[in-house]
């Protein structure tokens, strides 16, 4: 029963933050600098968000941290292509084939 | 009747949506799959599991629920500590709002709770080639579903059939593969690349903060320097 109301709560509060401004906030206007903001939202969450784990949480066991090797050449491949699809499966190469060694 | 919305244009908008979050969802697919063998290894119920994957729908928030719930940690910490992991969502949230401000109440309701990574990041790519906010909503909306039809595959096979899958302890690396296939192309402009470093950086230096705090303190600190970097860049 603990469990449920737990979900329960933490549902409404995540909805709360997901509509927050698209529901409540419709009528803010926002002004150039928060506008400039949020244009480097995905330069700067993302990497906030994935970095830390990859740098700082790989098999200290290892001759190298294959996930930061990975991601680098991920990067190089993203600036080549432009695509998602290749990154993923790029990078996922580069992991798997350093795995093997 | 709006004449520019019509059936084959939504049909082909569909199709376009489901075609831009494809990366994604697949990315989506194999987080699934650990969130599901994760919540397997808590001795959670598939009912339950079930219940919170419908409702909260925030893999990272879920996991840190599911390990601190099966910890007994005091309820009012974990409420916190999830929920604050789901901050970055108000910066979805207040990006998205300018897009969304005219549709219906119902709509924002339901375009709300598909507010993800992966989708805002997917509109946030392909926006600027849709005409209205019909049609940006319809995109937003079907790119949702989608997504969340393969995490939600994932998450069930990960519960039930977890440990027969291949290359398992690997397949999380997906998302953020897929989330450098994002950033990566912007990394070009050297302001860019400068927010993004200090955002690694900081991320990194923050990263013990409690309730994952650091998440939000180096992504805005970036983001307040990248503004002022550009302003005075314009300046000159």
């Amino acid at each position: 029963m603990k469990y449920y109301v737990l979900i329960t709560i933490l549902f409404f509060i995540t909805y709360f933050i997901r509509s927050s401004f698209i529901v409540f906030g419709h009528r803010i206007h926002l002004s150039e600098n928060i506008k400039l903001g949020l244009s480097f939202l995905v330069v700067s969450i993302l990497p906030a968000m994935i970095f830390p784990s990859i740098l700082l949480e790989y098999d200290s066991s290892l001759f190298i941290n294959e996930r930061l090797v990975a991601a680098i050449a991920a990067i190089v491949i993203s600036l080549k292509t432009k695509s998602i699809m290749a990154t993923m499966f790029g990078g996922f190469g580069v992991l798997m084939l350093m795995h093997q060694f | 009747m709006n004449m520019i919305f019509t059936p084959i244009r939504k049909k082909t908008l569909a199709i376009r949506a489901i075609k831009d979050i494809f990366p994604f969802a697949l990315s989506a697919f194999p987080f699934g799959v650990v969130m599901g063998v994760t919540a397997y290894g808590f001795a959670l119920e598939a009912k339950e599991f079930l219940y919170m994957n419908l409702t909260i729908n925030a893999g990272a928030s879920q996991l840190a629920f599911v390990d601190q719930f099966a910890d007994k940690i005091n309820p009012i910490v974990i409420i916190l500590s999830c929920s604050l992991i789901n901050c970055r969502m108000f910066l979805y949230s207040l990006s998205l709002q300018e897009d969304f401000k005219n549709l219906s109440l119902v709509k924002r309701l339901l375009a709300s709770f598909f507010v993800i990574d992966q989708t805002y990041a997917c509109y946030e790519i392909h926006k600027g080639s849709l005409k209205d906010r019909e049609e940006k909503f319809a995109y937003f909306l079907t790119s949702g579903i989608t997504l969340i039809l393969f995490w939600q595959t994932g998450s069930m096979i990960g519960f039930f059939a977890g440990d027969v899958l291949p290359f398992k302890e690997h397949l999380d690396f997906l998302v953020p593969l897929a989330f450098i296939g994002i950033f990566g192309p912007k990394l070009k402009d050297k302001v860019n690349l400068l927010v993004f470093l200090l955002a690694v950086t900081l991320s990194v230096t923050f990263y013990h903060l409690p309730f994952n705090l650091g998440l939000m303190a180096s992504s805005l600190s970036a983001i307040g320097i990248g503004v002022a970097l550009k302003k005075r860049r314009s300046r000159l």
